[in-house]
């Protein structure tokens, strides 16, 4: 017993010197004390959470002029430390903002004087010159597309002057083998009509006009064709939206988890639109962004019903009211929790880069395919060829399988050696071959 | 050689007449008045040239053809504040109670984003998980639009303010006077309670109803219960299907006026004489799950059920042995099986009970057998307390109280006080009563003397009515208050002694309504909501004071129930006086004339109060009948026949009156005490001649639900002679009589034929099984407990085959058109097995079904022919006296005249070798490889050839749209813009021309395996439920994965009983059904004296 008493008091005693140099350098900051960027690391660190550097209201009262508030910098500095103290004192300023808000400042705070002194001089400094508002940038939407749009119509004019040439140059040479048929004493060529003269025309030259029908009905076919195919595909449908949310500032930048905000992903069919209570656990905090200021956000607190000002909820709320993007037929099912939680799909796959984007889109598939590590798909984004496509190709761990439901399965497979030998035929066992292809997986 | 013979047209051409000449040029101009009308000068005003004409043509073609091709823009709207269990996309389950005061049963409310979809047992709860079609269909009436909106002043939209403040005035007024509130059996402890305080705030202390027992309350009875006096209100409970006459039995036979507690488990034998107890009596979602135990073979027991009634009933259809008898000869049985009894144990006989042979031989077995029993149950239908009062003495004699029967723990519901509702009628109009709150029932509907409470409704100072509708009594009432549908609502429930339900809403309040006992304690001036005075009543008295009251609360509310210990059972010594009422039994037969009409409940209507305006209800087939969408005289067949002034002979009856599409049937006119209906003639098999039945619940003449009304060929409302939209049916209720003070439903009648003809919907026109043993297997349960199924009753089909040269018998399954579809043994195979002993066919997985896979509702018009989209339907087929081989088909065809009756629900089969799949042109119907027949509607070009090719004629073809068509615009939900709500939305709701059939529940399937992946774990037996396996209340239904053999279904498809359907056929089918066994001996053919038909009985050896 002694010996583990012995012991136990060695291990504090190695303890304690590391103890205090945890705390020494965790606590403090051995910049100079008058550094407002050493201020605002503290700043962020223990204060940002509750109290804003301007005047603005947030859940503690703004920053801004705090120190000429008080009465006196010590009991500034006592109140920081722990407010109750500063109460103690009976000093009435700190008894009467006590009651500045329903929930109580944290109590003790750990920071040393040094560091106070690095909050105020950022408080006074701010803003720092790399945190003036920069000038909201616009998104340029290109416009290539257009100019591919519009090249045909450039052909057709052509075309048509090429016809006008084309017919006045006949008339011009007819005139002038009339005046030389009169030199010669024959008869004029009888004056024939345009569609006369092209009818014979094309009676003479039967195999070239023959090839350039062919040629046209073909071209037809063929565009009609494609025009078909491309009903219902939606690739790069980029509605607009009531918030201009941006999910590279959001994915992108703060590096937010996808189902942070999409939380059903997870849980059941569809991903959802997260719920204005979800953008309040940051924007309660965040009122203003670096695109476009404050306006966006500002929408956040109409719909939630919050006053920035007060700090309060109002109760009077406005549902935001989203264009739905990703857009599936009614005939169509698709969950979101069997793709993500089951099978492990990265949400790129079919969403693509969303961290580079502005306000959501359909990933046209040829940008799908570029991201690393998706499956390379073929037809458009949505349709049920990309599905079936991924579906085929996507392989589903069912030997030695971690997940019991395959195990299960792959138990009662063992049961055919031979059919599981169809199967697994090239050692794998894709969603296809576990019935990914069939109607009724997606169909009822 | 031609003829040169001219014919003239008339004398005009003849004469050359220049009129005809001109005219006869013109007869065909030539020309056409282009110039003249060029010359119109009034063209050139017209803002519109035929240049801009064709602009616009062709703009808007192309405008058309450019917006066909934008993406549609959806809209999304999240929550703003998402309630944490609330998952989009997720489903969620709340417990919940359902009782209107004729049905109770522990329910499951599924919900998808906050609105309730599909309804399903709760397993916790006596009634363990049983719910018949009304409860199930009952989630469609909440979206009924019909329902009152808003509260009404004498039928003007009126505010909660202004109507409250009227009503406080008026009892304020007539305090001391005679305030009377009329409800329907109040079985809620905190509804009683508001009911109290209302009383109280009137100046009296008392729990008013004194015909209610002391017991009814249970643990609230203990704690406030002040000495009746005078004042305060008068509380009158009133059920339309009263059962006074049990409680006022066991009051002259053992003292205590209550219904007391059947248990039918432990029953071996049962004799029911007249009484539906699968269908309505009593607490018959509890009575038939426990009947449903007793009726599985497989330990070589069953119990034995014996049925002595008029009508073909759904609990007459299942017994084993079944006596048609008049109505007024319920008495005479219970009197005849007494002396039997009486005889054995030595008591005193009485004098009747006088009975036809056959009913008299069964009697006597059903005595010989309830005496050597081990615990049997005699129940009777018969409001009568004189009938009541004997089948208590034969109960007591053959010592079953204490053991099914319990009188220490009796049932709350259904204490209708017959003579205090007949007595208000009287007050009412002798003007004495000074206001009347109508709360929960609808009495000029259903009172015997309904014109009469509508006559004294205007008599009476200030009528205010709690309900749903702005029913028969409801639209007559001064103030009308709009209740809340059940599935809005916060009640509690004290249905029997010992046991507590609880009702959740789930869902909020779709109108400007308020929940009744809010009224109420608005009107006595309490503010609180009744959510909290629930609590309030249950932190008294049920659950009790204490800190852990929120655990026990909460534990209750997720449960829907809380049981109480219960009081210990015991015998009963029996006091009645069955002499006396053997007299008063004799008496009552004498007085019926005649022919003898039974007012009866149908298994869809119920006794019609919310049931009339459900169109999943009306076009669910009657279990027995299998007619939709009609209200009809139930008659033997023979009597149809004398009735029509035909000679009763089978060939009549197979052709005269068969009903089919282009089949109608006539109409009679019955008249009971000078009150008169027409309806059509349904020639039903099993009815005893000289009856008939109608059924209750139609005939309605209020705004009760759009399709309690008829509707024309293309949906228009059908008027009567004065112009309202015509009921369905007539109201039988006036057929109800008060009898020595209690309502009885039967009557002497005369029936005339009415020579015009109807057209009946039905989904059944053949009705025997002719010899096709490969669908329905049948045995006894003598020849199935020799266990020795392959030879005798369920023998496996063989082909003859040519091998080598000889003929031998192969078994179907060795023999392959196709190769094999590789789903035995490997991965899942879906599955269904149907027991047909215990399917009792009450159709609640029919509208289950319906409600979980969006079928549309098609209305009678379209039933008619044949267009039903039910994807589950139940064949009900009736024995046959004809043997095949003896009497030929023809003779086959006509069922007997008290016939066996058997259930196959049918559903698609998901044949392994499906004909249907073959057939397909486009591949929209196919195989998986999980064992089900997929149909992908989006590809289906409808070309039917499927339906064609199926042996089970299960497939649906979608003819119109139904979703939009102005046909179906009254009667089908999804049409309206509330009933849509109860579409559920993992299922797609199918277009016009294509196919559709049962999937299995695919989408259920598809979520249990997701919800088993996600856990990384197998899937339970019992996990994945079909609509119509969770909707059976007897457990008939089992689904499951095959190839697992930890599951039942594997167990179920390996049984002895079990067969598939059709299976000469090859198909392969993963639907397994159980043979049918009924618990008697061989059967014999016996000829029944002059002018019966034959009777199939028993041998009695």
């Amino acid at each position: 017993m002694n010996a583990d008493c012995n012991r136990n008091s060695k291990r504090f005693a190695l303890f304690t010197p590391f103890l205090i140099l945890t705390l020494f350098f965790g606590f403090t900051s051995d910049l100079s004390a008058q550094d407002p960027e050493a201020g605002r690391k503290v700043f962020k660190a223990n204060c940002a959470s509750c109290h804003k550097v301007t005047d603005e209201k947030f859940i503690g009262p703004g920053l801004a002029g705090v120190q000429d508030r008080w009465p006196s910098k010590e009991l500034l500095y006592t109140w920081i430390k722990n407010w109750k103290d500063a109460v103690a004192t009976g000093d009435p300023y700190a008894i009467q903002i006590q009651d500045y808000d329903a929930s109580e400042m944290t109590a003790p705070i750990a920071v040393s004087d040094a560091d106070i002194d690095a909050i105020l001089a950022y408080v006074d400094a701010y803003p720092l010159p790399d945190e003036v508002a920069k000038a909201p940038v616009a998104e340029v939407a290109t416009e290539g597309e257009e100019d591919a749009g519009t090249a045909w119509m450039w052909w057709l004019v052509l075309g048509v002057v090429f016809l006008i040439i084309a017919f006045s140059a006949t008339s011009v040479r007819r005139h002038l083998q009339n005046a030389d048929r009169e030199a010669q004493g024959l008869e004029p060529i009888p004056d024939e009509s345009y569609f006369a003269a092209l009818g014979k025309w094309m009676w003479e030259n039967k195999a070239l006009v023959s090839v350039f029908v062919i040629i046209l009905l073909v071209g037809g076919a063929l565009d009609t064709w494609y025009t078909l195919k491309g009903i219902g595909v939606y690739e790069g449908y980029q509605p607009g939206q009531p918030i201009e949310f941006s999910h590279k500032v959001h994915a992108g930048e703060n590096e937010i988890n996808c189902v942070y905000c999409h939380s059903s992903a997870e849980k059941g069919r569809h991903a959802g639109i997260p719920s204005t209570n979800v953008c309040m656990n940051c924007h309660r905090g965040i009122s203003e962004g670096t695109m476009t200021g404050k306006t966006e956000i500002a929408k956040i607190y109409e719909a939630v019903g919050f006053d920035v000002k007060e700090q309060k909820y109002t109760g009077e709320t406005k549902p935001v009211v989203w264009n739905k993007v990703h857009n599936l037929p009614d005939h169509v099912y698709f969950n979101h929790s069997q793709h993500v939680d089951v099978g492990g799909i990265d949400c790129k796959q079919c969403h693509g880069t969303m961290e580079e984007e502005g306000v959501a889109r359909i990933m046209p598939v040829a940008e799908l395919n570029e991201v690393d590590g998706n499956v390379k798909l073929i037809n458009p984004t949505l349709t049920m060829g990309w599905c079936i496509e991924c579906h085929a190709e996507k392989q589903v761990q069912v030997v030695n399988a971690k997940n019991g439901y395959y195990e299960d399965i792959h138990k009662r497979f063992m049961k055919d050696k031979e059919l599981l030998k169809k199967i697994l035929d090239d050692d794998q066992v894709t969603v296809k071959e576990l019935g990914g292809w069939e109607c009724a997986k997606c169909h009822y | 050689m031609g003829s040169t013979k001219k014919y003239w047209k008339g004398l005009e051409e003849l004469h050359e007449n220049p009129e005809f000449v001109k005219a006869a040029q013109s007869e065909f101009p030539e020309e056409l008045p282009v110039d003249e009308f060029l010359a119109d000068s009034k063209l050139g005003e017209t803002s519109t040239g035929r240049r801009d004409f064709l602009k616009f043509l062709g703009f808007s073609v192309t405008a058309a053809t450019l917006a066909a091709c934008e993406a549609p823009v959806v809209k999304s709207i999240p929550y703003v504040n998402k309630p944490e269990e609330v998952t989009p996309g997720v489903a969620n389950w709340y417990a919940s109670t359902y009782y209107d005061g004729n049905d109770y049963a522990s329910v499951l409310v599924k919900t998808r984003e906050g609105r309730p979809i599909f309804i399903k047992g709760n397993k916790i709860g006596f009634t363990n998980g049983a719910v018949n079609a009304r409860i199930n269909s009952s989630v469609l009436s909440l979206y009924d639009s019909q329902r009152v909106q808003e509260p009404m002043k004498g039928g003007a939209v009126a505010s909660w303010a202004g109507v409250d403040a009227d009503i406080m005035a008026a009892l304020e007024k007539h305090k001391g006077g005679n305030v009377t509130i009329l409800t329907n059996t109040i079985i809620s402890p905190s509804t009683q309670r508001a009911i109290d305080e209302l009383s109280a705030k009137m100046g009296g202390s008392i729990v008013s109803n004194e015909e209610m027992p002391a017991d009814t309350l249970g643990g609230i009875m203990e704690m406030e219960m002040p000495a009746p006096s005078e004042g305060g209100i008068n509380h009158i409970q009133y059920d339309a299907i009263s059962n006074s006459g049990i409680r006022k039995a066991n009051k002259s036979s053992f003292g205590q006026e209550v219904i007391p507690n059947y248990d039918f488990s432990k029953a071996e034998v049962i004799v029911s004489i007249g009484a539906d107890f699968l269908a309505h009596w009593l607490m018959s979602m509890e009575y038939v799950g426990q009947y449903a135990q007793n009726r599985r073979p497989e330990n070589g027991k069953m119990s034995r059920h014996f049925q002595f009634e008029s009508i073909m009933s759904l609990t007459g259809s299942n017994a084993d042995i079944r006596r048609a008898i008049k109505p007024s000869e319920e008495g005479a049985v219970a009197i005849s099986l007494h002396n039997h009894i009486a005889k054995a144990k030595g008591g005193t006989t009485i004098s009747g009970g006088q009975l036809e042979g056959h009913v008299e031989e069964a009697v006597a077995m059903a005595a010989k057998e309830l005496l050597a029993c081990n615990g049997s149950l005699v129940v009777a239908g018969s409001n009568s307390p004189a009938v009541q009062t004997v089948v208590n003495n034969i109960n007591a004699m053959l010592g079953n109280y204490g053991k099914s029967i319990d009188l220490n723990n009796p049932v709350n519901i259904k204490q209708s006080n017959d003579e205090g509702v007949e007595q208000l009628v009287k007050d009412m109009n002798a003007g004495k009563v000074d206001v009347l709150i109508v709360y929960g029932v609808n009495p000029v509907y259903s009172l015997p003397n309904g014109d009469e409470f509508a006559a004294g409704l205007s008599k009476v100072k200030t009528s205010v009515a709690i309900s749903l509708y702005a029913d028969e009594t409801a639209s007559k009432a001064t103030y009308l208050c709009p209740d809340n549908h059940y599935l809005e609502s916060w009640n509690d429930y004290n249905p029997k002694a010992g046991s507590y339900g609880l009702a959740q809403p789930a869902i909020s309040k779709l109108f400007n309504t308020r929940q009744g006992q809010e009224s109420l304690l608005a009107w006595a001036g309490n503010s609180t909501s009744y959510h909290a005075y629930i609590q309030e009543t249950w932190q008294q008295t049920v659950l009790g004071a204490g800190g852990l009251f929120t655990d026990s609360w909460n534990k209750s509310l997720h449960n829907g129930s809380y049981e109480m210990p219960k009081a210990t059972t015991g015998g009963a010594t029996f006091n009645g006086d069955v002499s006396g009422a053997a007299s008063e039994i004799a008496k009552m037969a004498g007085a019926m004339s005649g022919t003898e009409v039974v007012v009866y409940q149908k298994a869809g209507m119920g006794d019609g109060m919310n049931t009339t305006g459900n169109p999943w209800l009306q076009e669910l087939p009657d279990p027995i009948s299998k007619v939709t969408w009609d209200n009809y005289i139930t008659m033997s067949p023979a009597d149809v026949l004398e009735l029509y002034g035909m000679e009763v002979n089978d060939d009549n009856k197979r052709t005269a009156l068969y009903i089919g599409e282009q089949n109608p049937t006539k109409q009679a006119t019955v008249t009971v005490n000078g009150k008169s209906l027409t309806l059509p003639v349904y020639p039903s098999p099993g009815q005893k001649r000289g009856t008939i039945g109608i059924a209750l619940g139609y005939g309605r003449s209020a705004k009760v639900g759009k399709a309690a009304y008829e509707y024309g060929e293309y949906g228009d409302p059908v008027t009567d002679e004065n112009g309202n939209h015509k009921s369905i049916g007539a109201n039988a209720y006036p057929f109800t009589s008060f009898t020595g003070g209690n309502i009885m439903y039967c009557a002497g009648a005369s029936v005339t034929l009415v020579d015009e003809v109807y057209y009946i919907a039905t989904t059944q026109t053949h009705h025997t099984i002719m010899g096709r043993d490969s669908v329905l297997r049948e045995t006894t349960l003598g020849v199935y407990n020799e266990h020795n199924a392959a030879n005798t009753y369920n023998p496996p089909h063989t082909l003859k085959y040519h091998e080598n040269g000889t003929t031998v018998d192969k078994p179907i399954s060795e023999i392959d058109l196709w190769e094999a579809h590789p789903v035995e043994n490997v991965g899942h195979r879906w599955g269904l097995s149907v027991d047909l002993n215990t399917c009792i066919g009450c159709g609640a997985c029919v509208t289950a079904c319906v409600a979980e896979n969006n079928v549309p509702v098609v209305g009678k018009d379209e039933v008619r022919r044949a267009r039903e989209m039910h994807w589950m339907r139940i064949d009900r087929y009736y024995s046959s006296d004809a043997s095949i081989d003896e009497d030929g088909y023809l003779a086959a065809e006509v069922p007997s005249e008290n016939p066996e009756v058997a259930f196959v629900p049918m559903m698609c089969q998901h044949c392994n070798h499906a004909p249907c799949e073959t057939v397909c042109p486009v591949a929209a119907t196919t195989h998986s490889n999980e064992g089900l027949n997929m149909m992908a509607y989006n590809r289906c070009i409808g070309t039917r050839y499927c339906a064609n090719n199926c042996p089970f004629k299960v497939r649906r073809f979608n003819w119109f749209n139904y979703m939009g068509y102005r046909k179906f615009s009254d009667i089908n939900p999804a049409q309206d813009e509330l009933g849509r709500m109860v579409l559920n939305p993992d299922v797609v709701v199918r277009a016009r021309g294509v196919m559709e059939k049962c999937s299995l529940c695919v989408q259920s399937i598809q979520a249990g395996k997701l919800e088993a992946k996600k856990a990384g774990r197998k899937i339970k037996d019992g996990e994945i439920q079909t609509a119509c396996s969770a909707g059976c209340p007897t457990n008939a239904i089992t689904f499951g994965d095959l190839n697992d053999n930890d599951m039942t279904i594997a167990e179920h498809a390996d049984d002895e009983r079990a067969y598939n359907m059709l299976q000469e056929v090859g198909v392969q089918p993963n639907i397994y059904y159980m043979a049918k066994v009924r618990n008697k001996k061989e059967v014999k053919k016996k000829v029944m004296p002059e002018g019966e038909a034959t009777e199939t009985t028993e041998e009695n050896a």
